[in-house]
């Protein structure tokens, strides 16, 4: 169908004056049976005068091969993100003693710190994760962190403080209770 | 066609509409209650956001039938959700819902499920949700606000990002957000209360309390205490109310400080011990010519860690268990002022 409706009624060829001084011409000038119509036909298949559509075409392509430019640097860029934020992440086993790498409360606490920042990392897992819990929870490892640090140089001042051996063992438990805690919550929501 | 529409509140088979999918917005609220017949009870949840120039999506009442001890979980993204008790059968839901989010709900008269769910993009949510008072009821938030009023059976909120605020009369409640804050004043056999960053507010009568915190301050002052176990990180902690002589305190924290407070004719025995840390404070008497305790003066310091173990009170009285452990952080205790003290 063409792209403009006719303003004309169809035209099925010369009128009657034409058709008489077409007839009257040399047999070799005479038009091709049916070029009334075939001209018609190609005509309206024809784009309008400046031919926006082709423009518009173009400008498409265009539009369509900067977002997927743009696209893939996003990509690029999320997952350059992450390999540095995973790569910022302290190995949790650093600095603790062969005695520690074997006592399986510090493996569970390992994992479950892993756990937590692969989690936070995964945006399919955590996109509906709020920002202040995500925030909240990086806050309280440090927190714990901080007093678990403090715990272990009472310890390496006097190896025989039991008070502070028993508080980072608690503070391992609460910290592994926690991120299993907020973990559960968050993929709940 | 249900994208397109977006970011339209669509509700497929509303129990009190007449008609099986009814799509809205604010603006074409009315044109649907004129021509698609919609009951007259409809109309009173949707028009007051109408009324108002409210822009976002709005739901219309629905409900469900329900039994009185019904499980009952509610889902809320964000803005904020009111869960109340009532004395009917029955569930109900009305509010409004902010652009991007939808509602959703259904099950049986044991359970139900039903809420707000996607992500808001305009406007907030606002919804009330009603429920058998006796009902067991569970909510999750992401960001949402949650207040649950007048429920008598267990209560179990969680919110990522939301307060909780729950009151009332209930058996048990368990609460938590991750960097929220957390108030709970109840009458309840038991709590479990826990918080990362936000502050833990808890009051009432409770015989039974758990209450976990990292970072966060927790403030209990009931009318009567019974047993109550603290776990804070460096949180401060602050306790004030009688004891039961049944209860017990029992307060572990690293670097938060500890203030318990008394009344005067208070029986403890107290066993408390920091490191690194002091143990202050005085507590006076002023009925049974009780004389006046500096307990930093009774305090022993060993190294570094200073301890006191002590029975106070009238003699003969009954002393439930105070016990405090702290390292870094101070312990303080006093004694309450008459005019202060709860149920007061």
């Amino acid at each position: 169908m063409s792209r403009h409706a006719p303003h004309t009624p169809h035209d099925n060829g010369p009128d009657p004056q034409l058709r008489a001084a077409l007839d009257a011409l040399p047999e070799e000038r005479t038009p091709p049976a049916d070029s009334w119509s075939h001209l018609q036909r190609t005509i309206a298949t024809m784009p309008p005068a400046g031919a926006p559509q082709v423009r518009t075409r173009r400008t498409r392509v265009r539009w369509a091969a900067q977002a997927a430019l743009a696209a893939s640097l996003v990509v690029t860029l999320s997952v350059l993100a992450n390999r540095s934020i995973r790569q910022a992440s302290p190995d949790p086993l650093a600095d603790l003693s062969d005695d520690e790498r074997r006592d399986p409360r510090v493996l569970a606490l390992v994992a479950q710190t892993r756990n937590w920042h692969a989690a936070a990392h995964d945006s399919a897992r955590s996109a509906r994760w709020p920002m202040a819990a995500r925030a909240a929870v990086d806050g309280a490892i440090e927190s714990t962190n901080r007093e678990l640090g403090s715990a272990r140089a009472a310890l390496a001042r006097d190896p025989s403080d039991v008070s502070a051996r028993e508080a980072i063992d608690t503070l391992r438990e609460r910290q592994r209770a926690l991120l299993q805690h907020a973990m559960a919550l968050l993929d709940d929501i | 066609m249900l994208k397109r529409l977006a970011p339209w509140v669509c509700i497929k088979r509303p129990m009190i509409l007449t008609a099986s999918v009814i799509c809205v917005t604010a603006s074409s609220v009315r044109a649907l209650v004129v021509t698609h017949g919609m009951t007259p009870a409809v109309t009173p949840a949707v028009t007051p956001a109408v009324t108002q120039g409210v822009t976002q999506g709005v739901t219309p009442r629905r409900g469900w039938r329900a039994s009185p001890t019904a499980a009952i979980k509610i889902h809320a993204p964000s803005g904020m959700l009111l869960v109340q008790g009532w004395g009917r059968d029955s569930v109900s839901i009305e509010g409004t819902l902010a652009s991007g989010e939808s509602f959703f709900g259904g099950g049986t008269v044991n359970g139900i499920k039903l809420g707000a769910e996607g992500t808001a993009t305009a406007g907030r949510t606002s919804l009330l949700v009603r429920v058998p008072a006796a009902a067991r009821v569970v909510v999750r938030s992401g960001a949402a606000d949650v207040r649950v009023i007048g429920l008598t059976s267990t209560i179990d909120v969680g919110s990522a990002a939301g307060d909780v605020d729950v009151s009332g009369d209930a058996d048990a409640v368990t609460a938590e957000s991750i960097s929220g804050d957390l108030h709970i004043h109840v009458n309840a056999s038991a709590v479990r209360a826990r918080t990362t960053r936000g502050r833990l507010d808890i009051a009432g009568r409770i015989l039974e309390a758990q209450l976990t915190s990292v970072s966060g301050a927790l403030v209990l002052s009931a009318q009567l205490i019974g047993t109550v176990r603290v776990e804070t990180i460096d949180g401060a902690v602050e306790i004030r109310g009688a004891i039961a002589r049944t209860g017990s305190i029992d307060v572990q924290t690293f670097g938060g400080t500890v203030d318990l407070a008394f009344p005067a004719e208070q029986g403890a025995a107290l066993d408390l011990r920091a490191t690194d840390a002091v143990i202050g404070g005085v507590l006076t008497g002023r009925r049974g010519g009780r004389e006046s305790l500096d307990l930093r003066a009774l305090a022993v310091k060993s190294g570094n860690t200073t301890s006191l173990s002590r029975v106070i009170g009238p003699s003969g009285a009954p002393a439930p268990s105070v016990t405090v452990r702290t390292m870094r952080g101070r312990i303080r205790l006093r004694t309450l002022p008459r005019e202060r003290q709860p149920g007061d």
